[in-house]
């Protein structure tokens, strides 16, 4: 085809100066062709195919608003998917995905290779979620600091307001049932490992916690910042509010991170899923109900100050390759 | 007054049809001269350039496809084997974050032994040590070199793929990874230095509720960590094919351009030698309808310049001679022009032309028809001097016969007295009697032979003359249509040779005609000679028998005038024989004078029956043959005479 057009056109300017233009028009229409041609193909692998399907999402109660944020505005561009946010709790989530019942869970913690040892259980970190702690009416407490709080929560040392400068009240803990992952982390992070004592509440829900806080005076809990509200006082620890600002630079260590466990990747609406939960939109979205986009994160900085002890985490890092890295992510 | 409009218009048709064209000949040569070097060069050079130039472009095409897969192969490459190098190193510290927890186990059982061993504590906090600086070496030297954001090609290879949300995973899981180590290791010293301390149960309890859970979080972390490693050999895999499918791209766009390119340099090449050639073309085409002056632009040097310049030396030559021919067609149509006013000159009845002659055909022309006017002019003034010599000698026979036929009458009576007397005095008075019949017989030949005379003069002689002056006129007139058909002639010859063929017949037919008017005109002449003949004969035998009764009269009358001598008859007798004597001299005369002129005619229709029979052959060479006829000398009287 090509060769006749180009002996047609050759031909044509042998003709006469008249058809010699209309002799471009051969090529022009093969250059538009095959433009077309190409465009078509290009269009055909970029345009994404319509997903389908129903996805249960279950799990942490501190992911919740967020996951269902994102089901919402996600099956807004999908129309024939149908996404169900459950909640239940993060060991809940955890075991469901595991069990097959649901598509993903959500979890506050991490799945302990020991009891999930599924090795494609799959974990997708979303968020971080900043938690806080809170006091109920009559506390008049603003900051504690990190050993205070093992005082009130672990050791009894520390049973009345008064004893850290506040009024005559005495301090009513608020304890999270096992299932809670926010309970592991305070544990972990704040406690130390240590065991808390208190009202253990039956029941593991954000909303019960700061609920049962608001109404109980001289109560102190914990919960995740995106389920705080005015009814209750948040308590900054060392004087450090839980700020994005300040988890960003290493100075407040009660938060965690927000996985979304799956088994596997092969599914085409779970990952497309998870990666949506990365976008752009989303992260927003996430900032705006108080938990803290990924990329906010700042790789050098987490862990950097913490406990007590966990000043030595960084000692063994050459000084060099520390500053290479802070270089690398500033 | 026509035939010189007739001839003129043509003439101002063809000057106009060369003016025309000229300005459609400016568009040729005003083409824009473009400075091309490609001209310069030999068409052979031009073709060699083209096709290297087209070869050029295909082996820089296949060239880049096959750096850029040579380059998306290699990055792919050192990409598979950064991810094994990186999955070998945190599998590795998988199983040292296991063995750290095994270790810790094994250093809290023999610390809870009876009696424990010193020694073994020691090796076991050293092992674990030593296991924590490892796992401590290996994540923060993964964080440090083997993250995506290290890598920039490694992000572009995953940004192809649109991949690119997996950098921030990586760093939030390698974060994850830090902090939940950093977590455990401070767990694991704390129960180390418990250990150490001697406190057992709060190191047993630490290791429960704080060493294990952060142990399974950093194990926990590290294998998420682990998988998305082998996630992202699966997105290289992706990018590798976007890669592929974006190197088919470039390689079909790239053979597009290529090919595009390709034709574009034939294009070239050819539009330099096509629209030379066409341009060519156009300029023959243009010669070929007559714009004679149309010439081809010379660009470049190379072998079409060539041929240009040669085309437009060669129309140079021929237009050259294109003019010379006009001039010689120009002076041929003036000589023409003349010789055809000389001949209408002519045709009007002026015989003492002479035209001038100068040596091309039309110069010959004019000599043939100077040298017949001259002969017609010549027998016309013969002619006019002979009726001129007749005319004054029958004026002067007429005298003397009317003085003769005085001189009979005065001596009638004295001759009647004498013949009486001698009847009266002699007996001789029948014999007197007949000799006075006989003079009065005498007299009326005389007059009779008078009136013949005056005849001859008045009328027969002006009529024959008339006649053959009518002739003459005729000869004349056809000669003006001889001339304007030379005149034609003339003009065709400059024009074409075909039509110079029927110029040529239709000269010969007027020659023709001349021809037979020539023999008209002899016969009249002839006629004119017979009947002049025939009178003088008349006159002749008239004139005769006068003589003879004269002397027949003389001697009768000697005798009896013997006796009586009577000077009277004698005056009579001499007068007689005198004037009988001048008769027969007049018309011995008269027959000179007719004679004279029978030999001018014949030598004139002599003469014209060999210029016609001279016309006569082919006509393509009719003027050189003129040429001849009008140069011989003429021939004259090889008829023999009339008589």
């Amino acid at each position: 085809m090509n060769s006749r057009a180009f002996a047609s056109e050759h031909h044509g300017t042998y003709q006469s100066s008249v058809r010699s233009k209309c002799s471009y028009l051969p090529i022009l229409f093969i250059v538009c062709v095959l433009i077309g041609m190409l465009s078509g193909c290009a269009g055909s692998t970029t345009s994404s195919v319509d997903l389908s399907g129903h996805l249960l999402v279950v799990g942490s109660t501190a992911l919740q608003p967020l996951a269902s944020a994102a089901a919402t505005l996600y099956q807004k561009q999908h129309p024939n998917v149908h996404i169900e946010v459950n909640g239940g709790g993060s060991l809940a989530g955890l075991q469901a995905v595991t069990s097959h019942k649901s598509d993903i869970g959500n979890s506050d913690v991490y799945a302990d290779p020991a009891v999930y040892p599924d090795p494609n259980l799959t974990d997708h970190i979303v968020c971080v979620i900043p938690f806080t702690m809170i006091t109920g009416p009559g506390v008049t407490i603003t900051s504690l600091t990190r050993q205070q709080i093992i005082d009130i929560f672990s050791t009894g040392k520390i049973r009345n307001w008064e004893q850290v400068g506040g009024k005559n009240l005495p301090i009513v803990p608020v304890v999270r049932p096992n299932s809670s992952g926010t309970r592991a982390t305070f544990r972990k992070y704040i406690l130390e490992g240590r065991d808390e004592n208190g009202v253990l509440l039956k029941t593991d829900s954000s909303t019960t916690v700061r609920d049962t806080v608001a109404h109980t005076p001289g109560a102190i809990g914990y919960l995740a910042l995106s389920v705080l509200d005015a009814s209750v006082h948040a308590l900054a620890i060392d004087g450090k509010q839980a700020t994005q600002e300040n988890i960003a630079a290493g100075n407040y260590t009660f938060w965690g991170y927000e996985h979304m466990y799956t088994l596997g990747d092969d599914n085409i609406l779970i990952s497309s899923f998870l990666n949506f939960m990365l976008t752009p939109p989303v992260q927003q979205l996430a900032q705006k109900l108080s938990y803290i986009p990924v990329d906010a994160m700042k790789l050098s900085q987490i862990g950097l100050t913490g406990r007590g002890t966990g000043s030595l985490a960084l000692t063994s890092f050459p000084v060099a390759e520390s500053e290479g890295i802070r270089r690398a992510f500033s | 007054m026509r035939s010189p409009k007739l001839s003129t218009r043509p003439l101002a048709k063809t000057m106009s049809a060369q003016a025309q064209p000229v300005p459609a000949t400016l568009h040729i040569r005003s083409r824009a001269r473009r400075g091309n070097l490609l001209l310069d060069l030999p068409i052979g050079g031009r073709l060699t350039l083209g096709f290297l130039t087209a070869a050029l472009i295909a082996a820089l095409l296949v060239g880049t496809i096959g750096i850029l897969r040579a380059q998306s192969l290699s990055r792919q490459t050192s990409f598979y084997q950064n991810l094994l190098h990186t999955n070998t190193s945190l599998t590795t510290g998988a199983s040292f974050l296991q063995l750290m927890n095994t270790q810790t186990h094994l250093a809290l059982d023999h610390a809870a032994l009876p009696q424990p061993s010193q020694e073994t504590l020691t090796t076991d906090q050293n092992a674990v040590k030593g296991l924590t600086t490892r796992y401590d070496t290996i994540l923060t030297g993964y964080i440090a070199g083997d993250l995506l954001t290290k890598h920039v090609d490694e992000v572009a290879l995953l940004a192809e793929a649109d991949h690119t949300g997996q950098v921030t995973q990586q760093t939030t899981l390698a974060g994850s990874a830090l902090r939940t180590w950093q977590v455990y290791r401070g767990a694991q010293a704390q129960i180390l230095q418990d250990i150490a301390g001697g406190n057992l149960a709060v190191a047993q309890h630490l290791e429960q509720t704080q060493g294990e859970p952060t142990n399974a979080d950093a194990l926990s972390a590290l294998r998420a960590l682990i998988l998305f490693d082998q996630r992202l050999a699966a997105s290289v895999q992706d990018a590798a094919s976007v890669e592929e499918q974006s190197q088919l791209y470039t390689t079909i766009i790239g053979s597009v351009l290529a090919f595009i390119a390709i034709v574009l340099v034939g294009w070239l090449i050819s539009g330099t030698l096509v629209k030379r050639l066409k341009q060519l073309r156009n300029v023959t085409r243009a010669v070929e309808r007559g714009q004679l002056d149309a010439r081809v632009t010379v660009v470049g040097r190379d072998e079409i310049a060539d041929v240009s310049a040669s085309v437009n030396a060669m129309l140079e030559a021929i237009l050259g001679l294109f003019q010379q021919t006009r001039r010689q067609r120009d002076a041929l149509t003036n000589a023409a022009e003349h010789l055809f006013s000389d001949m209408r000159v002519v045709s009007a009845g002026d015989l003492s032309i002479n035209a001038v002659v100068s040596n091309d055909p039309i110069g010959m022309l004019a000599n043939a028809f100077n040298f017949t006017v001259g002969r017609f002019r010549r027998f016309v003034l013969r002619t006019q001097i002979i009726s001129e010599q007749l005319d004054v000698i029958s004026r002067q026979e007429l005298e003397r016969s009317e003085v003769f036929v005085r001189a009979l009458k005065n001596q009638r009576p004295a001759s009647r007295e004498a013949i009486s007397s001698i009847r009266d005095g002699r007996a001789s008075s029948g014999q007197l009697e007949t000799t006075e019949k006989e003079q009065a017989d005498l007299v009326a030949q005389i007059q009779r032979a008078r009136e013949h005379l005056q005849h001859l003069a008045d009328e027969s002689i002006t009529q024959q003359v008339r006649s053959v002056f009518a002739v003459a006129e005729q000869i004349s007139h056809t000669l003006r249509r001889m001339s304007r058909a030379l005149a034609v002639e003339a003009e065709a010859y400059s024009r074409s040779r075909t039509t110079t063929l029927e110029t040529t017949r239709l000269h010969v037919q007027e020659v023709r005609a001349l021809e037979t008017l020539l023999p008209r005109l002899a016969v009249e002449l002839q006629r004119l000679q017979q009947h002049s003949l025939q009178e003088c004969r008349e006159l002749d035998a008239e004139l005769s028998s006068i003589a003879t009764t004269t002397s027949a009269l003389k001697l009768r009358e000697a005798q009896p005038l013997e006796p009586l001598p009577n000077p009277s008859s004698q005056d009579i007798a001499r007068l007689g024989s005198e004037f009988s004597s001048e008769i027969a001299t007049m018309a011995g005369q008269l027959a000179v004078l007719v004679r004279e002129m029978r030999t001018g005619i014949v030598a004139f229709q002599v003469e014209t029956a060999n210029n016609t029979l001279a016309e006569k052959p082919p006509s393509s060479n009719m003027l050189s043959m003129e040429g001849e006829s009008a140069l011989r000398p003429p021939a004259i009287t090889t008829r023999p005479a009339n008589r």
